[in-house]
């Protein structure tokens, strides 16, 4: 009888480790949680064994397959939130503050002022990425001074971790990135950056859980651009909103709450809203073939994914594994060609953005690092150039200059 | 494969368990071929080509054993190059190499060898058995699988502890695996993965996210936290994978020894390393620094032969120059608490001694955490640290996403000093008491009263001669008192069949036995121990005339010298009368003790304990699980489009 704790517990954990190695065998495998691809397990090799990945691989196998893989990340990541925000909740009290000020952990992310509007932490200066900036800078310098008959302009596409409005509740010297991309130019060049007068004002314009730009924000950076442009060229007025279509019903989840590794409650979810405009009639081409860009009208149709994890902004804009050429005809106010070199943020206002111009070539350097712009300058006479794109666009390797002159 | 990765986990040991223990305990040379197939694996599994250099080294050292056993120095010395060749060669070459040159041009080379895991530990564990063998302390191995097992056993392998041959030598031929050992092997194996998964790699993220800022952003305060956070991390994992494999080799039969005492509560230098990585400075103690003299030579040499041992304890840690610095630094602060500030550091409040021995090792992980060739950079590292060099601002802990880590950190620092819960702690099972008993009746065959009376009688009358001959064989007066424990034991085990000259067996018993049970020394002593190793006779002398009984004399004495080494010398300007009366209230203490009823704790209350314990291990070992899993996510994989 005095064994029998000991045997119950020998017993216990015997099981607990029969079970979660027996369910590799029993469950079917997965090839996604989330929007997270998990890792199946490793054919054998006797290279890859020798080189140290087939090892890897199996470990992280078992660890994307493991039965409770997602109750597992789930927990972990909420045993650190939670003892990060018993102590910041601990700290704002002693300060004096509310237990919502400046930004309050949820997973590896953070609540801004406790709202569901979620942000990593600011950007601080960092000197690796200053010198990214400044090779960055250099490059668009040299490219604006190899193509004098185009008009260069960069737009700084402004996130939450832009913000200086938490440095003081989170001890950190934010750090002004469009500051510096802004002072490290050729002066032929327009500069812009997407500002936000207030908490209220950023959150109208931007996703609770993406860090991309909603519909209102999208045309707010496009008014900007245009603004930015009409210096240079007769661009018109910025076309108005015909109507803005939200879908019913869908409520999902970006890449915020990607990286946050925690599930957000539904009324913590975005709406999907999209702005639609009276365009004049236009082609479209995805590389060389011509065709609709995105999903509007499957949307329209209620051709929908409602999965909440599913990113509607990619998947309604599209991804732009190829340069999208937009063409307007000679009628477009502006009177010349317009290439865009830009990332994500630039989805959502390149239709309405083109329509005021002959041709528009768009190419997401974050995927087409290697295009040859040069090119498309030479082939498509194009009379201004527009580098768009939020922080790590500038410092990050999908813009790195590789092509650019 | 290390013991916290699901692999091992949840592929290799219930596979080894399964086949191991479905192998019929009187099968053991089966139990052993299945154990050393699978440490291979186990070894091949994160090495799959360096397993044939291990192979080759024991195989080659199993081959030179046998001259080695005959006293031929230079079968002992081939034995001690086929260990240290491979050591040298992958470990320092490329050390060597970046230190030479200047010599060569300027023109820095490199070997390109990877380090193959745990080689610093198996070399250690060969060298221990070669060495052993030569001095006459442990039997010829004669078979090569179970001189393989020693070396390859997996959990010491990669991390050691560094266990000696003489200590499983027994162990790998006769050994017993209960299920109150297994549940006790379990305990602590669970332990140790919580210490690895919850505390140590949280510390370690604090770490790895403050050495990735800018550094002119980091103040003293933030470097500090780092180094604090370090001090934890590199504490609770080291020690966490030294209580996985002693609670492995617990749960196969083995007990190996403790590898840490609660470090972090030591107030000397000298008791830090008493009780940090034991098996280490133990290894060094025996293998390096005693041959070389130890304490009982002149001054300069004593401070020349730890230059040797601290210099080697650096570098044996890593082929960097701030390892090696690391390791000076323990010299210089071992040669002057030996000779500057040791006294006055035996007389200080215990806090104060305290606190200022975790300031000093602190400071170390400071010089060991910055991996660094560059002095220039080591020194800059530093002097941050010190708020010498100043940054340009500080960033906060919390801007840097890290304040639930130091939280953690600053629990574990806690941890490290507290005794374990109660409900953690070992609780002996009635089997394994009983089990112990046979083996002791099974050796030794009962007295009967009347011997036993005699054999009381012949101890007390020697036990000064026995003590004497134990000090002459050890380094610190506790350590004798220990080997007086031993050779009492054997007495007793041995008492019917003792020659007529009861003292001189007495005396070939001590001269026999190995100081096994007592914790091991320091390679110096302080100015404390060597006014306890003076007064230690004294101290033994009255016990044994207050109680009649020498073994209880040896606790109390055992006890004595805590409590001084606790408080601090008496402040009396008579100390031998202060110790004698510190001494006395033991004895008076001891003797209340005798009379007392024993205490037992309820058998409900120790059932209800138990179980308690278990149910929180069963919790700690999901929770561990689910961390290991859980830490696989990275928030930074996807990509924003």
């Amino acid at each position: 009888m005095k064994r029998a704790p000991a045997c119950v517990f020998i017993s216990l954990v015997l099981l607990v480790l029969a079970i979660a190695a027996g369910a590799y065998f029993v469950v079917e495998p997965r090839t996604l949680s989330g929007t997270q691809e998990l890792a199946s397990f490793p054919s054998l090799s006797l290279s890859r064994y020798i080189e140290g990945t087939l090892q890897t691989d199996f470990e992280q196998a078992l660890k994307d397959q493991f039965v409770l893989h997602d109750q597992a990340i789930a927990l972990t990541t909420d045993c650190k939130a939670g003892v990060k925000t018993l102590s910041n909740t601990t700290e704002n009290q002693l300060r004096g503050l509310s237990p919502a000020a400046g930004l309050v952990p949820f997973g590896e992310v953070y609540r801004m002022y406790g709202t569901y509007w979620l942000s990593s932490m600011p950007y601080v200066k960092n000197e690796e990425t200053v010198a990214a900036y400044k090779k960055k800078a250099e490059e668009i310098n040299a490219f604006a001074s190899a193509h004098p008959e185009a008009k260069c302009y960069v737009y700084y596409c402004t996130r939450a971790e832009d913000l200086p409005w938490f440095d003081a509740t989170e001890g950190l010297h934010s750090f002004s990135y469009s500051a510096l991309l802004s002072s490290l130019l050729d002066p032929s060049i327009s500069f812009s950056a997407k500002s936000f007068s207030d908490f209220r004002d950023f959150c109208a314009q931007m996703y609770r859980t993406d860090h991309h730009w909603n519909a209102q924000g999208a045309y707010s950076g496009y008014e900007d651009i245009l603004a930015m442009m009409a210096a240079d060229f007769p661009v018109g007025a910025p076309r108005a909103v015909q109507r803005a279509d939200g879908f019913d019903d869908l409520r999902w989840m970006g890449s915020r709450y990607r990286e946050s590794g925690v599930t957000i409650a539904p009324e913590g979810r975005d709406s999907f809203v999209v702005n639609q405009f009276d365009l004049p009639a236009h082609e479209s081409w995805f590389g060389d073939t011509r065709q609709v860009i995105g999903l509007a009208e499957d949307y329209a149709q209620g051709q929908i994914v409602r999965d909440p994890t599913f990113d509607q902004y990619l998947n309604y804009y599209g991804f732009e594994s190829k340069p999208i050429r937009l063409s307007y005809g000679d009628a477009s106010p502006a009177g010349t060609n317009l290439l865009i070199v830009g990332d994500s943020f630039a989805r959502a206002l390149r239709e309405p953005l083109a329509s005021h111009f002959g041709e528009t070539v768009y190419v997401n350097f974050r995927i087409l690092g290697e295009t040859d712009l040069s090119q498309i300058m030479a082939q498509y006479e194009i009379g201004a150039v527009l580098f768009m794109g939020q922080q790590d666009a500038w410092s990050g390797y999908y813009m790195n200059g590789e092509g650019l002159a | 494969m290390t013991f916290s990765t699901l692999t091992f986990l949840l592929a290799f040991l219930p596979a080894l368990l399964l086949l191991y223990f479905l192998i019929p305990k009187r099968f053991l040379a089966a139990r052993n071929a299945v154990l050393l197939l699978f440490s291979l694996f186990f070894y091949a599994w994160g090495e799959p080509l360096y397993v044939f250099l291990i192979v080759l080294c024991v195989g080659l050292t199993y081959a030179a054993s046998f001259g080695v056993v005959k006293r031929s120095k230079a079968a002992f010395m081939l034995a001690l190059l086929i260990n240290l060749v491979p050591l040298f060669v992958f470990k320092y070459a490329d050390f060597i190499l970046y230190n030479i040159a200047p010599l060569l041009g300027g023109r820095v080379y490199a070997s390109g060898l990877a380090l193959p895991i745990g080689i610093s530990f198996y070399t250690f564990q060969a060298i221990s058995y070669v060495v052993d063998l030569y001095r006459g302390n442990v039997k010829l191995q004669r078979n090569p699988a179970y001189l393989a097992l020693y070396i390859f056993f997996f959990p010491q392998l990669i991390a050691g502890p560094i266990v000696r041959y003489a200590d499983v030598e027994a162990e790998i031929c006769a050994r017993e695996s209960t299920i109150a050992g297994a549940a006790e092997g379990a305990r602590r194996f669970i332990l140790g993965l919580s210490k690895k998964m919850l505390i140590a790699n949280q510390a370690g993220y604090v770490v790895s996210v403050i050495q990735a800022q800018d550094a002119a952003q980091m103040g003293a305060g933030v470097l500090w936290v780092s180094v604090l956070a370090y001090g934890v991390q590199i504490y609770f994992d080291f020690s966490g994978y030294s209580d996985m494999a002693i609670g492995l080799g617990r749960i196969f039969g083995f007990r190996f020894l403790e590898n840490f005492d609660k470090p972090y509560i030591a107030r000397s230098i000298t008791d830090f390393w008493r009780r940090w990585h034991i098996s280490l400075s133990s290894f060094f103690r025996d293998y390096v620094y005693i041959p070389l003299g130890g304490s009982r030579v002149g001054v300069a040499r004593h401070i020349f032969n730890l230059f040797v041992v601290w210099f080697l304890t650096g570098l044996w840690h890593g082929a960097f120059w701030n390892y090696a610095l690391w390791g000076l630094y323990y010299f210089l602060l071992l040669v002057l608490e030996k000779y500057v500030y040791g006294r006055y550091l035996d007389k200080a409040p215990a806090l104060l001694a305290r606190a200022l021995t975790f300031f000093l090792f602190m400071f170390g992980w400071a010089i060991f955490m910055f991996e660094s060739n560059s002095l220039s950079a080591i020194l800059r590292h530093l002097g941050m640290l010190l708020g010498i060099v100043p940054s340009a601002y500080t960033i906060s802990l919390r801007a840097l996403g890290v304040q639930g880590g130091v939280i953690v950190s600053a629990m574990g620092l806690l941890l490290s000093m507290l005794p374990l819960p109660a409900f953690l702690r070992r609780l002996p099972a009635k089997d394994e008491r009983d089990t112990k008993r046979r083996a002791s009746a099974a050796v030794a065959q009962p007295l009967t009263d009347a011997e036993k009376e005699s054999l009381r009688a012949l101890l007390l009358e020697n036990a000064a001669r026995v003590f004497e001959r134990a000090a002459q064989k050890t380094q610190s007066a506790a350590e004798a008192l220990a080997l007086s424990k031993v050779v009492f034991q054997k007495a007793r085990e041995t008492y019917k069949n003792a020659p007529a000259d009861a003292s001189a067996w007495l005396l070939s018993l001590c001269d026999a036995a190995e100081p096994s049970a007592q914790p091991p020394a320091a390679p110096d002593g302080d100015a404390l121990a060597a006014v306890l190793g003076r007064y230690t006779k004294t101290i033994y002398l009255r016990a044994l005339e207050q109680l009649g009984a020498p073994d209880a004399a040896l606790d109390v004495s055992e006890r004595v010298i805590e409590k001084i080494k606790e408080d601090g010398l008496p402040r009396s300007s008579d100390a031998e009368t202060a110790i004698l009366a510190v001494c006395d209230s033991m004895c008076l203490t001891q003797r209340g003790k005798k009379r007392a009823a024993p205490q037992r704790v309820a058998p409900q209350r120790a059932l209800a304990r138990q179980l308690l314990q278990y149910a929180t291990l069963f919790g700690l070992l999901l929770l561990s699980l689910f961390f290991i899993v859980g830490e696989s996510f990275n928030p930074f994989i996807y990509f924003r489009f």
